[in-house]
């Protein structure tokens, strides 16, 4: 997906000036004129400045690029529903994988993730346990992270 | 001299050797896959390093980034994909000299002159960071205050071929550090009562999501995987002609090396922009320059030399005043900084064994760069038959354990998740990654020498100018802002 510099440089101004705003709540350092607002303020003004330039320059560019133009991919089904099943398998493991374990979570999500990769069932189901258990011992038994338990909290070893 | 007999033992410990052997291996993998850069190894080797003692953490990065660098040049010349930015510049020569029945001349050449660019370029590395580091001892929140500005400004203006976009990248960046606690009155940023960001973003996750997960996604919507068909399967003897090539071309090698080490050392400039600007100007000292681009080595020589040596070069900065000269660099800066081996000046005098032994693991990675890379080069066609399909979720799966590792928390792994999604947005929309990177890393250090030098200024612009140092920096920097527009008005009088 690529939007217009145009789009975006609106984006960003509506962003900054929230920024601005915001800033101006940090209290200043004792006996100082200034403190912890005066980075985010720059860089506020910063990005009003280019956010500008941006603008500028897609009003003057011709032949005008469209507001917003999807990519090839997106037309296609199986593609999106790939890239939104591999978000969707991290964000299922931040999610679950406190109370499942990371040996029943990541399994699941790294299957997931290989099927979306094209992978056939077949050859994915072994993959995403052998990989997962190779990833537990590297980071669980030589690095020892604490990696969660989970259910499987009573066979932990 | 204790200090340097110190590192060697330092060194020599079976410990820290198996892990440049390990690094350099994984380095080499990496490096010679097309679309898995050598940040992303590091990204990828952050989380396990962190688990390691400074010497073999930065070890692994070291051997690691060096070996990644070489082998991208293999799918380059072999089935004209580079494997890693740094290669792309010569690519299309490589190839062709490769169709011409040179596919040896071509990869032994990346390989002797990429070690010859990196031990040149750690010369440079070994003797120019002490000595900076001695100046820089005297320097003051003032002159670290303009050279963290200039550090800034070269990201913007020389790293990246859209300045206005690099500069929205680069605020975005900087605004990424300042979420947190960590600034001068201590006050809580864009923290929305989460207990999880009062002690800033993690960098690592920051990191592994921007520049391995992006990747990850990037390969998922690239509609299908084309079969890779290799130009060449089987070689001879890649060091014939290596010798010729070094008498034929000496001026090439030392013009690439050094140029190389120097763009390296700019903040923000890596080994790909070291290696276009090493081509052009292979081509236009050249006594031949018809040839290029017809499968010609002496650009090859050139810029394979100069990619290495941006390496190295990266380091000086990145040592000395804790500025990194690429996105490499800034994700090891961290690494330092967790394991304690802070950089900047005193470095040199706090733990000098330490900075002794990240100067021999540079040689070393660098001459081990060539019986291993004639390894990778003879088992390229097995290397290549690792489906990427399958590869890029083991990585994905990588990437969630290492992000959580550091803090051992699931918001971690969120953090890599946006992170990783953003990257891909942005590069889609033509905002480039490595000036976010030097934002977030040089965000604070930044805003605490701006702090101090306006408390100590008390109000005075002029007192940023009053220490000639400091002068010249901020007169530098300044030169540097409004060159873009002095050119301009330049071009606009020659026109009319």
């Amino acid at each position: 997906m690529k939007l217009n510099d145009g789009l975006i440089g609106l984006l960003l101004i509506a962003f900054s000036v929230a920024l601005l705003v915001h800033a101006a709540s940090f209290p200043d350092m004792p006996g100082q004129g200034f403190g912890p607002s005066v980075l985010p303020s720059l860089v506020a003004a910063g990005l009003i400045v280019c956010s500008l330039v941006m603008i500028l320059r897609a009003l003057r560019a011709s032949p005008r690029h469209a507001l917003v133009e999807w990519d090839e991919w997106v037309s296609d089904p199986r593609l999106v529903f790939a890239f939104a099943s591999v978000i969707a398998a991290v964000a299922f493991y931040i999610a679950f994988s406190e109370w499942l374990g990371y040996l029943i979570a990541a399994p699941l999500a790294l299957l997931v993730v290989l099927l979306a990769c094209g992978v056939r069932l077949r050859a994915s189901v072994p993959l995403a346990l052998l990989v997962s258990a190779g990833i537990h011992y590297v980071f669980y038994g030589m690095l020892k992270v604490a990696l969660p338990w989970g259910l499987l909290v009573e066979y932990a070893w | 001299m204790e200090s340097i007999a110190l590192a060697f033992s330092l060194v020599a410990d079976p410990y820290v050797l198996g892990v440049i052997l390990a690094a350099s291996l994984f380095g080499l993998f990496v490096g010679a896959i097309p679309g898995l850069t050598a940040t992303m190894a590091t990204a990828l080797l952050v989380p396990v390093t962190f688990f390691m003692p400074p010497v073999p953490a930065v070890a692994a990065i070291v051997s690691c980034t060096a070996m990644a660098i070489f082998s991208g040049d293999i799918p380059g010349a072999l089935l004209r994909m580079p494997g890693t930015p740094a290669s792309a510049a010569y690519t299309d020569e490589a190839y062709s000299m490769t169709r011409k029945g040179q596919a040896e001349l071509v990869l032994g050449a990346g390989l002797v002159f990429s070690a010859i660019g990196g031990l040149l370029g750690t010369l440079v590395l070994v003797t120019a960071a002490p000595a900076l580091a001695e100046v820089a001892l005297n320097f003051s929140s003032f002159e670290y205050f303009w050279l963290v500005l200039l550090g800034l400004t070269c990201a913007v203006f020389i790293a990246s071929d859209r300045p206005l976009k690099g500069f929205v990248s680069l605020l975005l960046g900087l605004l990424l550090a300042t979420v947190g606690m960590n600034n001068p009155a201590a006050h809580p940023r864009f923290t929305f009562g989460s207990d999880n960001l009062l002690g800033g973003i993690s960098f690592i996750p920051l990191m592994v999501g921007m520049f391995a997960v992006s990747e990850v996604l990037r390969f998922v919507v690239a509609s299908s995987e084309s079969r890779l068909t290799l130009a060449q399967e089987r070689f001879g003897n890649v060091f014939a002609g290596q010798w010729a090539l070094m008498r034929k071309y000496p001026l090439a090698i030392f013009r690439g090396s050094a140029v190389g080490t120097a763009i390296g050392a700019l903040p923000g400039a890596g080994a790909d922009i070291a290696a276009w600007i090493s081509y052009a100007i292979s081509k236009k000292f050249s006594k031949t320059p018809e040839k290029f681009g017809t499968g010609h080595i002496e650009g090859v020589v050139e810029s394979g030399a100069a990619n290495n040596g941006a390496l190295s070069g990266a380091w000086i900065p990145a040592l000395v005043f804790g500025i990194p000269g690429d996105s490499i660099t800034a994700i090891a800066i961290g690494v330092l900084y967790m394991k304690g081996m802070n950089p900047g000046p005193t470095i040199f005098l706090n733990n000098p064994e330490n900075i002794y032994a990240v100067f021999i693991v540079f040689f070393l990675a660098n001459l081990l760069m060539l019986p291993l890379g004639l390894l990778a080069i003879k088992l390229y066609k097995q290397i290549l038959r690792v489906p990427r399909r399958a590869l890029m979720p083991v990585i994905l799966a990588f990437c969630m354990v290492g992000a959580f590792a550091i803090n051992n928390t699931a918001f971690d792994i969120a953090v890599m998740l946006v992170a990783g999604v953003a990257a891909f947005f942005m590069e889609r929309n033509g905002f480039p990654i490595a000036p976010l990177i030097l934002g977030v890393v040089l965000g604070p250090m930044f805003e605490e020498n701006f702090a101090t030098s306006l408390i100590k200024a008390e109000g005075s612009w002029l007192a940023f100018f009053e220490r000639p140092i400091a002068a010249a920096l901020g007169l530098v920097t300044v030169t540097v802002w409004l060159s873009p527009f002095a050119l301009r008005i330049l071009r606009r009088r020659q026109h009319g």
